[in-house]
């Protein structure tokens, strides 16, 4: 059965990306959202980039619906909230009727324990057909252009009067109230080749009339009397049967009508956390307009375009503090028809920062916000890989053979994880060792990955490394001098 | 009637070797990948007369037809073992009757497939495809069913069995303490429930499947064994059909053969090696059906220990075994974590599996066939014994007194719970009688203080460079590392030769 969700149309394939907390994009998201529940939601969605086109703007639409209509995402949230926690109030109630050690009880205690059971299960395909009722008419209420929520209405619509939905409800009904003692019941089972019964299964529930009745009579009355039909006067080994197997012929009904309510609740499970990344989000985007720091939906381009083009990229780190906007110096970043872009300079002139930067607009990008820049163009990227070496940091002592060998290991690892058109953020590696041998085999790294279409970023101090690249094929920066924190290309 | 000889489908002739000791496998660890009771029922080693007929089965059974055949005779076989067990629980002649008869048609369609060509897809290459153990297994059941007795059951059954459609339900009415029964059958003469009514569950499934649900699963369900009323009621109420069951019965009770249960565990064990197999090879690791040589030696080329899938560990690094009268034992020393043990279970594994019948897993094996495999790997102290020691002593001797010259004996720590003195010197004494008695076999020690002799010894190797990394390869040398960057790079494929290798050459 189809299952809703507000942050995708269409199953996605799973994609490697490591780079959340290397590029600070946490820490970042600390300063904006405080509540944690939340803010994690929101870094593992970010964390799991989107790759199809058609899901990245579903999500744009339903933010963009958010962001224009604040009181329909706050009624959602309230619906949506209640919804999920139906299923904890069922498990609740379900758990709450269990007798300990009910093996050893007898068959009547069984019996009861299992209608009570059956009884609680009863309820709840009525509550959810009620939700579908109040979901339907608060969406009627909003204008809505977002595909999926307009999706989510009309499923609603379509739900509230169907017959199989309805009919099971019904049957639901017979069981929701009373107990056992009032009822009569008809249950028809079937024997197996080792004589054995292999199935009970119940086929009728009368209110039990408390005037005179003969059951036989009953029993018999719908039907003339066939050849092989035959009374049988009962015993209490064959009552003890009979209660058993009315008892397995309930826990069926029970356990197949929860199977049928789980298939149909599961329809909307899990939208009230998948919320907490819009709540996020839209705090990002609120923090961001009231500190007057541009902002701009990017357009998304499918991954073979190969093009990152961001005009006055700020970055997200300084904007989610309390850096005045005027103090956050933009950087422009432009891969288009090159493999990458190197970056040099001295030490605290921004260069991290543009990395952080342009990752997190990539990622930000990708997951259908809106981005810290005047304008963007983004190709879908399939994967993000990081690697930030520990060279920037106090001298450490030690072996330095050691943390050579552990930066190879980790370019290894991500050289066997790339994908076409993935996207490596590199800062600082290969400096462990001569800078002649760490140039040399960084360099060799970096010249393949156009053979698979991956792009990179990399800060480095290596320079000769920048003699040694071809300029029309990878795009070379520095810190200019015009300005701190501001690039420029080398032409 | 006289009994006829059912023959085996795992050894030629009944076996006459001596048993390996289930504890062997559960020192390999094998035990964790194929249950024990099947491992029970093969513990004769195949003989060398054997192994060539088992290989001969093995490779039958790569093709897919047969292996689905071999899977349906399993399941007929454990269709059958559940009628027995309800036979011997039968409480009335009503049960006993019907069950009695079910069992028969049991036995006679385990005997028809076991009869029945096995039809491939591209043809068969040869006329007994499946090999000598099981063509003869095939061909008696031909013949049995030839027999009178057998062709006279089967027409009986024929007309007998659709019976049971008429005798198979019954309904009840409950309220309280008052219940009414019905019995009848299902097919409609006197229909389930009044008026054949849908059950509630027919009524949730159809909603389910209108909804584009998943299908819910069904009840789970214990078989009940119904009270004896109801089982009088049945008999009275279907008198004619119930009389027939008894007939039948009566006539034909003596016809079951039993010995049709005892190829369960037989065909298990093809099949459970089987996908053993087809994991095995899933992984990338080479099976391999060894050549037998009469010559002494024991020359296995990147064997795996493949216990390891048992933790879920893969990537195996292989290693060589080799076995001569020159050098029949050595000792297996090393630091700890670097892979003993695992060789020693690599090479207790491919001599199982070699006995076994089974291919190897290797990428070529010359072999002569051991007699059997001994192991003594460290056991827990149980509390009524006599202590670690004395129960380790105990099961060394035991070795040495049931152990012959093809034997094989993997020793792992033994002598481990003693003193160092005590134990360099009963380790010594063990390894020079295995020694001068030319037995092939390993022995890991971390005893140092051995006394030079001529028994050689193999180590795990370490990689100095890297922090002293376990390679997992044993050798009789260690190896020495290389000029440093450059050497990093090899080590992780990040040369401009091996990136090239790769992703093609470099573009910028």
């Amino acid at each position: 059965m189809k299952k809703f969700s507000l942050l995708k149309k269409t199953d996605e394939t799973p994609v490697f990306c490591d780079v959340v907390y290397d590029l600070s994009i946490d820490r970042a998201m600390a300063n904006i959202c405080p509540d944690l529940k939340r803010r994690e939601y929101f870094l593992d969605t970010i964390a799991h980039p989107l790759t199809k086109r058609e899901n990245i703007l579903y999500r744009q639409e339903i933010f963009r619906n958010f962001v224009t209509q604040p009181a329909l995402f706050s009624d959602l949230r309230v619906l949506f909230t209640r919804y999920d926690k139906i299923k904890t109030d069922w498990h609740e109630m379900k758990l709450s009727g269990s007798p300990a050690g009910a093996s050893s009880v007898n068959p009547e205690a069984m019996l009861d324990h299992t209608y009570a059971s059956l009884k609680v299960t009863a309820m709840f395909p009525n509550t959810i057909v009620s939700f579908f009722r109040s979901l339907y008419d608060t969406l009627k209420k909003y204008p809505l252009e977002a595909e999926g929520l307009i999706a989510i209405r009309d499923y609603c619509e379509e739900r509230i009067g169907n017959n199989s939905l309805n009919e099971i409800v019904r049957i639901a009904q017979l069981f929701r109230y009373k107990s056992p003692e009032a009822f009569s019941f008809g249950v028809v089972t079937k024997i197996n080749e080792t004589m054995r019964v292999a199935s009970a299964e119940l086929f009728d529930i009368e209110e039990y009339q408390e005037k005179k009745q003969n059951m036989l009579s009953k029993l018999f009355s719908k039907k003339p009397k066939g050849p092989a039909e035959y009374p049988v006067e009962p015993d209490d080994n064959s009552y003890e049967d009979s209660v058993a197997l009315l008892n397995e012929a309930l826990t069926g009904i029970d356990s197949t009508l929860t199977q049928i309510t789980n298939g149909v609740y599961e329809i909307f499970f899990g939208l009230s956390r998948e919320l907490y990344f819009y709540e996020a989000a839209i705090l990002y985007y609120e923090k961001m307009t009231a500190d007057k720091i541009p902002l701009c939906v990017p357009e998304i381009l499918e991954a073979d375009e190969d093009i990152v083009v961001i005009d006055r990229l700020r970055d997200l780190l300084l904007a989610s503090g309390d850096t005045p906007v005027d103090k956050i110096v933009p950087n422009d970043v432009e891969i288009d028809g090159t493999a990458g872009i190197l970056v040099k300079g001295l030490t605290d002139t921004g260069k991290t920062v543009y990395l952080r930067s342009c990752a997190a607009a990539q990622l930000f990008g990708q997951a259908g916000l809106p981005v810290l820049a005047d304008r963007a163009r983004l190709s879908i990227r399939t994967a993000y890989f990081s690697h930030f070496s520990s060279a920037e940091e106090e001298f450490m002592v030690g072996d330095a053979a050691g943390r050579f060998d552990q930066e190879a290991k980790e370019i290894a690892k991500i050289m066997d994880r790339l994908t076409p058109h993935a996207m490596v953020f590199l800062n600082e590696t290969f400096q462990t060792t001569s800078y002649r041998e760490g140039t040399d085999a960084i360099f060799h790294v970096l010249s393949v990955l156009p053979n698979l279409h991956v792009k990179f970023l990399f800060v480095t101090h290596l320079t000769a490394l920048f003699k040694k690249m071809d300029k029309t094929k990878v795009c070379l920066m520095e810190t200019d001098d015009t300005g701190k924190y501001k690039l420029k290309r080398i032409l | 009637m006289s009994r006829p000889d059912f023959p085996s489908l795992l050894y030629r002739d009944p076996p006459t070797g001596k048993p390996l000791a289930l504890s062997v496998f559960e020192d390999l660890q094998l035990t964790q990948l194929i249950r024990s009771d099947i491992l029970e029922a093969v513990l004769i080693p195949c003989g060398r007369e054997n192994i060539p007929l088992r290989q001969e089965l093995f490779r039958a059974v790569e093709k897919a037809e047969f292996l689905s055949h071999l899977d349906a005779l399993d399941a007929s076989l454990m269709k059958t073992e559940d009628l027995c067990r309800a036979f011997s629980e039968a409480q009335s002649e009503e049960e006993t009757a019907v069950i009695g008869t079910f069992l028969l048609s049991a036995a006679l369609s385990f005997m028809h497939l076991a009869a029945k060509e096995v039809k491939y897809s591209g043809g068969k290459a040869k006329e007994d495809e499946e090999g000598f153990l099981y063509c003869r297994f095939r061909d008696f059941f031909r013949a049995e069913l030839e027999k009178e007795e057998w062709k006279e059951a089967e027409t009986g059954l024929a007309s007998l069995l659709p019976l049971f459609k008429e005798i198979d339900t019954y309904s009840f009415r409950v309220h309280g303490k008052e219940i009414s029964f019905r019995v009848g059958g299902s097919d409609g003469s006197a229909s389930s429930g009044d008026a054949g009514e849908e059950s509630y569950l027919d009524r949730l499934r159809a909603c389910a499947a209108d909804l584009s649900l998943d299908p819910p699963d069904e009840p789970l369900f214990l078989p009940r064994q119904l009270s004896p009323v109801i089982l009088t009621a049945f008999g009275k109420a279907h008198p004619d059909q119930f009389g027939k069951f008894r007939a039948f019965y009566e006539k034909n009770r003596t016809l079951f053969p039993k010995e049709l249960l005892s190829y369960r565990l037989p065909i298990e064990f093809i099949l459970a090696f089987t996908r053993l197999f087809e994991k095995i090879r899933s992984h990338g690791i080479p099976l391999t059906y060894p050549t037998l040589t009469s010559e002494r030696v024991i020359r296995v080329t990147e064997a795996y220990d493949v216990s390891l899938f048992a933790k879920n560990e893969y990537d195996i690094v292989p290693n060589d075994i080799l076995f001569t009268d020159a050098e029949p034992f050595c000792y297996l020393t090393g630091a700890n974590g670097g892979g003993k043990t695992t060789y020693l279970r690599t090479v207790g594994i491919s001599l199982s599996f070699l006995l076994l019948g089974c291919p190897m897993p290797c990428a070529s094996a010359v072999v002569c066939v051991p007699s059997g495999i001994f192991t003594h790997f460290p056991r827990d102290e149980r509390f009524e014994g006599t202590g670690r020691f004395v129960e380790e002593n105990r099961r060394v001797e035991k070795i040495l007194a049931e152990m012959d010259a093809d034997s094989v004996v993997l020793l792992n720590e033994t002598y481990s719970t003693t003193n160092e003195e005590n134990a360099v010197e009963m380790t010594e004494k063990l390894a020079n009688q295995l020694w001068d008695k030319k037995i092939f076999g390993l022995y890991i020690t971390h005893q140092h203080s051995l006394k030079e002799s001529d028994i050689p010894y193999l180590n795990v190797l370490i990689d100095e460079t890297d922090s002293n990394r376990r390679t997992f390869k044993i050798a009789r040398q260690r190896s020495t590392g290389g000029s440093f960057a450059v050497d990093v790079l090899k080590r992780y494929a990040l040369t401009p030769e091996a990136l090239e290798a790769r992703f093609g050459r470099g573009v910028l």
